[in-house]
């Protein structure tokens, strides 16, 4: 019998200890994987790791699991994108080479290093290098955002002297010379795959080769597609609205919650559970909105912290899922997951909320940043009638067999 | 050792010093009658009269005269040929109006210890030794050798002196002094008076030039052009040498500020032309400056910059050849090379930089550690200063240089190679170095070839804002002056 295929997965973190979209993506494809009989090692990085990294001698690659590794990565400039500490990048390039894995698998190169992909490259010549982009932090300063420090304005493409505007402290020459540092490691990758095709327009037109580039959505697990879908007879569901996600400055809460409130003024039944978001971290955040929460009170409900497996049965008793993100997102795993759980969205008009959910089939746009026509979008939807007839049309998730098809071609061939 | 032959003719002997190769230093006075001139007729053993090579004379105004308005006095270095002789077999015969004295030269009332006797005597009289080891050129020489070298007296002096620098300190009876040099052989001095010293005059200050060897010798260098122009109680001054190639520049300063001297030496490294004005303007302006000294200082600068502009007009004309480069591989220039990110490009770089004919050249302020990158791996490359001796030395080869960023740009679009090794084969690194450090806009010369390309524009941000108009105006005025060839005319925006 043939050894199985052999992959590498790095991602930046390990979902066991963060929730983020681009970890729990790298995990899911890792148990696609081992569950079509591929043989995966997972390698990612860990801050917890390198905080202790920080005090006493450390592993430089840590063995949390079978065929799984966590490694350090407080050797690493300030930004992330590059090593200082030439010893502890060679440990992890020695560790990753030696695992002889046939292709190589990066979800993100933040916690990774530009450097290192290039001296992967040159240490094993032969193996396929892929990578997943999770957001546009090569492109953008701004968290990978492309969204102006000053104003919050979407921002259409990233040119030296725009980037001077949101950071003045900044030169010309330092970005030009990151841009190229980061173009240089990731045309060193054999081929890219792209959660959404804005991602993929906006990183073609920075500078990513078009004929090594894919379209793919990060799947959901197996357990996942499993799962029952939502009924679409619970009487009264159109009126409640969910927000699924950690209360962070892109994420629009704020936004959110004027509208919610500015709709429920012209219809009071209307109630919104925000998971994963806190009332204090809301309001760390947003001070301003404190007396806003006080006057929707029961209206407004926090659910708190919540558990991935939960994620579907918590969408399935909202009527509608949220995402009112500042930023162009890629391609949420929230709308996924409410894809699969088969509760419609609402989204903002741009980006890759726009292109994952259709117009009236899917759920619901709203103009990117406005309250009034979030406001809009909110009492839209609370009609028992539009809300049906978007669940019923909205489409499935991606699951594990139809992404496996187009990943094995990017690992050159059949697994 | 005092000689007397009456009340008008008298001498004073300090200090003989063999020069080596037979040659010896006799420092001292004479006072002769007011219109007879002293002769001083050097002997041997044998009475043979030993050639007198040269005679420096000093004004000594420690030396009381009896009858001043009949005599006439002054200090003076004498350099004498010996041959074989030794100390023992030297004597000396003055002769004035008549009169005549005689000394030997080997009486141990003559001091044979010149570092003890510079170092004691008024530094005046030292500072003159120093005028005129400028003026005999090889005769004095041995005195400005380096510690490896026997004699040195001079240089002993000279580094005993209080170190003063091109960013404004104040330094004893100076609230500010600034002392610079370029590569180019600019040298410029300023200096304001601390409160209640000033104003200065232009007469009471000497400056003189010496190049520094990189083992460690000095030599005494001719300062042309050299002008003083006031700045309210201040002085800015600016003049030039020839820097012989490979060298540095140092300056010895005596200036006189009211009842006290001021002394001082630089030895610090050249600054490049916008630098060097930038905080000599700076030093001479003071803190909050008023509408009256800041006009006299860009009135002062004006006309500093107007001679330079000349000398260096007739220099670029005059130098910048008109053959094209010799053959042979181009040398690489990297320049703007500065932190972290930049060298992260040069190491990204690597595989197509080490094609490039050695040494690679690298400028701006993290260039020695891209430097020590770059020979980690095995290529060769010089920084700083090290790269503009490698400039100096290269001669006609020509020079391709990049920025950084234009490295990085050339990444980005995938043709580094192009970039590197590519297209015409560039100016001669003596047209380069040429074009740089005469008009150069800042230290690092792939910025000058940017500029010669009408590629960059000239950055000026100059700590003084009021050194800026006059620099920018002197710069632009030696590009338009320059062969049309070597000039793109306007500076290009961004």
């Amino acid at each position: 019998m043939a050894e199985p295929r052999h992959v590498c997965i790095i991602a930046h973190a390990h979902p066991e200890h963060s929730k983020g979209g681009g970890e729990t993506a790298a995990w899911r494809q890792a148990e696609a994987l081992r569950a079509a009989g591929w043989r995966v090692s997972f390698v990612a990085a860990s801050p917890e790791l390198g905080a202790q990294a920080a005090r006493r001698p450390t592993p430089t690659v840590w063995r949390h699991g079978p065929d799984e590794y966590l490694y350090p990565f407080d050797g690493m400039t300030p930004d992330r994108l590059a090593w200082r500490d030439a010893g502890r990048r060679r440990a992890l390039l020695d560790f990753l080479a030696g695992l002889g894995a046939s292709a190589y698998h990066f979800h993100h190169y933040w916690r990774v290093g530009a450097d290192l992909i290039l001296a992967l490259r040159k240490a094993r010549p032969e193996a396929r290098l892929v990578m997943t982009l999770h957001e546009m932090l090569a492109i953008c300063l701004n968290h990978g955002q492309m969204v102006r420090t000053q104003g919050g304005e979407l921002c259409e493409e990233a040119r030296p002297l725009s980037c001077l505007g949101c950071f003045p402290e900044e030169t010309i020459e330092r970005l030009v010379i990151r841009r190229a540092l980061l173009l240089q490691a990731l045309r060193a990758c054999d081929r890219f795959v792209y959660p959404s095709a804005f991602l993929r327009a906006r990183y073609e037109a920075w500078g990513l080769p078009a004929a090594r580039g894919l379209v793919l959505e990060n799947p959901l697990s197996a357990a996942m597609m499993a799962a029952p879908r939502a009924r679409a007879d619970t009487p009264g569901i159109e009126t409640r609205f969910a927000f699924f996600g950690q209360a962070t400055p892109f994420k629009g809460l704020d936004l959110l919650l004027n509208a919610f409130a500015l709709a429920r003024a012209e219809q009071p039944g209307l109630h919104l559970t925000l998971n994963g978001a806190s009332a204090e971290a809301v309001a760390a955040l947003h001070p301003g909105l404190a007396p806003l929460i006080e006057e929707l009170g029961p209206a407004l409900a926090f659910g708190g912290r919540y558990r991935a497996r939960d994620v579907l049965p918590l969408m399935r008793a909202a009527g509608w899922v949220v995402v009112p993100s500042r930023w162009w997102e890629n391609s949420p795993m929230v709308i996924q997951e409410a894809k699969r759980a088969g509760t419609p969205l609402i989204v903002a008009d741009v980006g890759g909320m726009a292109e994952k959910v259709r117009p009236g089939l899917d759920g619901l746009h709203f103009r990117f940043g406005s309250v009034a026509d979030l406001a809009r979008a909110l009492l839209e939807a609370a009609d028992p009638a539009r809300r049906a007839a978007i669940a019923a049309t909205l489409a499935d998730a991606t699951g594990p067999a139809e992404f496996l098809a187009a990943i094995a071609e990017c690992y050159g061939g059949e697994g | 050792m005092f000689c007397h032959a009456s009340e008008t003719f008298q001498m004073g002997l300090d200090a003989l010093s063999p020069l080596g190769e037979g040659r010896w230093l006799l420092c001292g006075w004479v006072m002769h009658p007011r219109g007879a001139e002293a002769r001083l007729q050097f002997h041997g053993a044998d009475g043979r009269a030993l050639p007198l090579l040269y005679e420096g004379r000093h004004r000594r105004p420690d030396v009381a005269a009896g009858a001043p308005g009949a005599v006439g006095l002054y200090g003076f270095h004498i350099v004498f040929a010996a041959g074989e002789e030794g100390r023992g077999a030297l004597s000396l015969r003055a002769e004035a109006g008549g009169q005549e004295l005689r000394a030997r030269l080997g009486d141990p009332a003559i001091g044979d210890d010149l570092s003890r006797l510079l170092a004691a005597r008024p530094w005046a009289r030292t500072m003159a030794l120093l005028a005129d080891a400028r003026r005999a050129g090889p005769l004095l020489a041995p005195l400005l050798a380096g510690g490896a070298t026997p004699g040195g007296a001079l240089a002993g002096w000279i580094s005993a002196l209080p170190p003063a620098g091109p960013e404004a300190a104040p330094l004893g009876p100076a609230a500010a002094l600034a002392l610079a040099a370029s590569p180019a052989g600019d040298l410029g001095l300023a200096l304001r008076p601390a409160a209640g010293r000033g104003p200065l005059r232009a007469e009471t200050l000497r400056l003189e030039a010496l190049a520094r060897a990189p083992e460690g010798g000095l030599s005494a260098l001719p300062l042309a052009e050299w002008r003083l122009e006031s700045v309210g109680e201040a002085l800015l001054g600016w003049g030039r040498v020839e820097r012989p190639p490979g060298t540095a520049l140092d300056l010895v300063l005596q200036a006189e500020l009211g009842a006290e001297e001021l002394w001082a030496r630089s030895r610090a490294p050249a600054r490049d032309l916008v630098a060097l004005f930038d905080g000599l303007a700076a030093a001479a302006l003071g803190p909050e400056p008023g509408p009256e000294a800041r006009a006299a200082l860009r009135r002062a600068l004006g006309r500093l910059l107007a001679r330079r502009e000349a000398a260096a007009c007739t220099a670029l004309q005059a130098g910048l050849g008109a053959a094209g480069p010799a053959g042979g591989r181009p040398l690489l220039l990297l320049g703007g090379v500065e932190e972290e990110l930049g060298l992260r490009l040069i190491e990204a770089a690597v595989p197509s930089l080490a094609d490039a004919a050695p040494p690679l050249l690298l400028f701006g302020p993290a260039a020695g550690l891209a430097q020590l990158a770059l020979e980690e791996r095995g290529i060769e490359a010089r920084a700083g200063e090290e790269a503009e001796r490698a400039l100096e030395e290269a001669g006609a080869r020509p020079v391709r240089a990049l920025s950084l960023r234009e490295l990085a740009e050339a990444m980005i679009e995938e043709r580094l190679d192009e970039a590197l090794h590519g297209g015409a084969p560039g100016l001669p690194a003596r047209d380069v170095l040429l074009l740089h450090r005469l008009a150069g806009p800042g230290p690092d010369p792939a910025a000058t070839l940017a500029r010669r390309a009408g590629r960059e524009a000239l950055p000026h941000t100059p700590a003084c804002p009021d050194a800026a108009p006059p620099l920018a105006a002197h710069l632009e005025a030696l590009w338009r002056a320059l062969p049309a060839r070597h000039s793109s005319g306007r500076p290009a925006h961004g």
